[in-house]
């Protein structure tokens, strides 16, 4: 599908801002999300809905798993995967 | 019947085309294994394991559990008489350098003969090169002759379970055939296990819930087990649902965390699933909350969930698995206390029913011991025997506890009293009906999800990253409001400037999840002896998290209720 790289790193930065309180540094394509503490397992399902919120996409169930997520630029690729 | 061998050659005998197991995922067809090509393919790795030297005694570890051929390679190792170990796989998280280097160092210790692995993990350069290392595939497609089931002795070590200890030093711990077989007989007594029945899991099998109940046991009696992925199942938790809905499973293991996720993040319509083959749902390996009970009970109303299929277990790897079960329709008992006895004087009292919520405390039980299994109370020396509803330490014995941790013979002398129990490191207490209720623990441990761990190792961690003063590091787990489980906060001192306290919390929320594979929930950086030290100089953990669950440390995260 078509995805925009900017909405994801949207996403992702919105997303960690909420859950961690901040960002301190910006995001980039290889930050490893899980490794460096920015996403946990348990907040993909919620993760997941807002990419779908703000790309205006419904993902099939399951499409997403914690791999996709390692980092922001393996999430893109998946997306434009699917 | 003498040895786990023997009931799949039963099952294979008296059931071929039966379902043994079925692996689902929502990405890929599903696949499924019947007995007799169960029993075929162990018969294969086998022939594998022993033309490649494997035998009766040596230690085979494996890593990675959602895989067709996982079966037959530990079936296998069984077969030849080996004693295999399943060891936790690489997550997403952890750094692959420190993950291989801690395996390598683990197999060292156990001197593992062998090691067989997912073929989708990719091993280090640096590996012990004495030891055997296959993929499952590779064991599995072997074509050497088949070679004569080994006939353990009951008291001959069967497997080893490595899922508690400290990093770098987990404890094995060994159980015997005789103990495996014993256990399942009355576990499956207590918990109404047939081998009609269903299991649905997505539990890792590095864990005795996933291990015991999930693979263990269904093979023992017979009983088909459907397969998820965890990583799979928890970025779509609905896919359980969908799963028991299609086979009609009847029963599901759970950590307390999962019955709160599932509850909360599942986003399919109420009503979207199939839930009415369920016998029983158990709760166990976290303290079981209210809480996440009725939030799931709730959630799934209109999914066809009966009532009174949630149950509550009490569990750990030392005794095979379970302790203590609930069962029957009415479940776990509730009980509602009063909280002054209760924090005063760790005595469960009926609270009267005029009581407000802010006089009480809502307990839920674990159920009673499984057949053979006794719980004794005693007291913190540990030499008195409690009367019920007076909380002390939790003691078990029975017929299939453990016999010791493997290679830790140093251990050994601590493990049992003089009546041959064994000290959980739990706090709890038994009621007038012989319920037991764990309270807490006295053992420093924290669970995460559902996972242990020790805060001495994510305070080791800490201790070595530049500006952190030395022994000036205090972890501790809060329970995280909404989601059933704890979380881990990690409070430090600096010497460091002011400005780059925010850097090193940074850090640190980095460097632990990639080296322990846990998010921290929370991490503050202090002031130079602001930490609450108990009287010998050394740093409180309880202490500190009373301090920290007050405020005194700064703002707390929305998921931690403060005190």
């Amino acid at each position: 599908m078509q995805v925009q790289p900017d909405q994801v790193m949207q996403v992702l930065s919105g997303f960690i801002t909420r859950t961690r309180g901040s960002l301190n540094a910006p995001l980039s394509g290889t930050t490893r999300l899980f490794a460096e503490g920015y996403v946990d397992s348990f907040g993909l399902v919620e993760l997941t809905a807002a990419l779908e919120d703000t790309l205006g996409l419904k993902l099939p169930d399951g499409a997403l798993l914690p791999e996709d997520f390692e980092t922001p630029q393996t999430l893109i690729d998946r997306l434009a995967d699917l | 019947m003498n040895s786990l061998l023997d009931a799949l050659d039963a099952h294979a005998t008296n059931c071929p085309d039966a379902l043994c197991v079925r692996w689902e995922s929502g990405r890929a067809p599903a696949r499924e294994l019947t007995w007799a090509q169960v029993r075929e393919q162990a018969g294969r790795a086998a022939g594998f394991w022993a033309e490649h030297g494997v035998g009766r005694g040596d230690v085979v570890v494996l890593v990675g559990t959602h895989h067709l051929d996982f079966y037959a390679c530990w079936l296998g190792a069984l077969w030849v008489g080996a004693v295999p170990t399943v060891l936790a796989e690489p997550s997403v998280r952890i750094d692959r350098e420190v993950y291989f280097s801690r395996l390598a160092a683990l197999v060292e210790r156990i001197d593992a003969r062998a090691l067989a692995l997912d073929p989708s993990i990719e091993l280090g350069a640096a590996w012990p090169p004495a030891r055997l290392r296959a993929s499952y595939s590779q064991v599995a497609a072997a074509t050497s002759a088949v070679p004569p089931r080994v006939s353990p002795r009951p008291d001959e070590v069967m497997v080893l379970q490595h899922s508690s200890g400290t990093t770098g030093l987990q404890k094995g711990v060994m159980l015997s055939h005789g103990a495996v077989l014993r256990h399942a007989e009355a576990y499956a007594a207590s918990a109404g296990l047939r081998s009609s029945d269903i299991v649905a899991t997505w539990l890792p099998l590095y864990h005795d819930m996933g291990f015991i109940a999930c693979f263990v046991t269904p093979l023992i009696l017979g009983a088909s087990v459907i397969w998820l992925s965890p990583f799979e199942w928890v970025a779509n938790p609905g896919l359980l649902l969908t799963s028991i809905g299609r086979a009609r499973a009847t029963h599901v293991w759970l950590p307390n965390f999962a019955f709160a996720f599932l509850a909360t993040r599942v986003r399919a319509a109420r009503g979207a699933f199939d839930l009415s083959s369920l016998h029983a749902v158990v709760n166990c390996s976290e303290p079981v909350t209210a809480e996440a009970m009725e939030a799931f009970s709730k959630r799934f109303a209109a999914d066809g969930l009966r009532p009174g299929v949630l149950q509550a277990c009490y569990a750990m790897a030392e005794n095979v698995f379970a302790v203590t079960t609930s069962s029957g329709a009415r479940g776990p008992t509730r009980r509602r206390v009063l909280r002054t006895t209760w924090v005063e004087r760790h005595v469960a009292q009926a609270a009267p029913g005029n009581a407000s919520d802010e006089q009480t405390v809502l307990q839920v039980s674990s159920g009673r011991p499984i057949a053979t299994c006794q719980v004794k109370i005693v007291d913190e020396g540990g030499t008195r025997v409690l009367a019920p509803t007076h909380a002390g330490r939790v003691l078990i014995r029975s017929p299939f506890l453990f016999g010791g941790y493997f290679r830790r013979d140093e251990l050994d002398g601590s493990l049992f009293d003089a009546e041959g129990f064994y000290d959980t490191g739990d706090l709890g207490y038994l009621d007038e009906e012989g319920e037991l209720f764990v309270t807490g623990r006295l053992k420093d441990l924290v669970i995460v999800g559902g996972r242990n761990l020790y805060p001495h190792d994510v305070e080791q961690l800490a201790l070595e990253v530049e500006g952190v003063r030395p022994g000036r590091v205090v972890c501790f787990g809060v329970e995280v409001v909404g989601l059933g489980t704890e979380g881990l906060v990690m409070l430090l001192e600096s010497d460091l400037p002011t400005e780059s306290w925010r850097e090193l919390e940074r850090r640190m929320r980095g460097l632990v999840p990639s080296r322990l594979d846990v998010d921290l929930l929370d991490v503050k950086v202090v002031e130079r002896g602001t930490l609450r030290k108990s009287t010998s100089g050394k740093l409180a953990r309880g202490g500190n998290r009373e301090w920290y669950l007050q405020g005194r440390f700064g703002t707390l995260p929305t998921a931690v209720k403060p005190a």
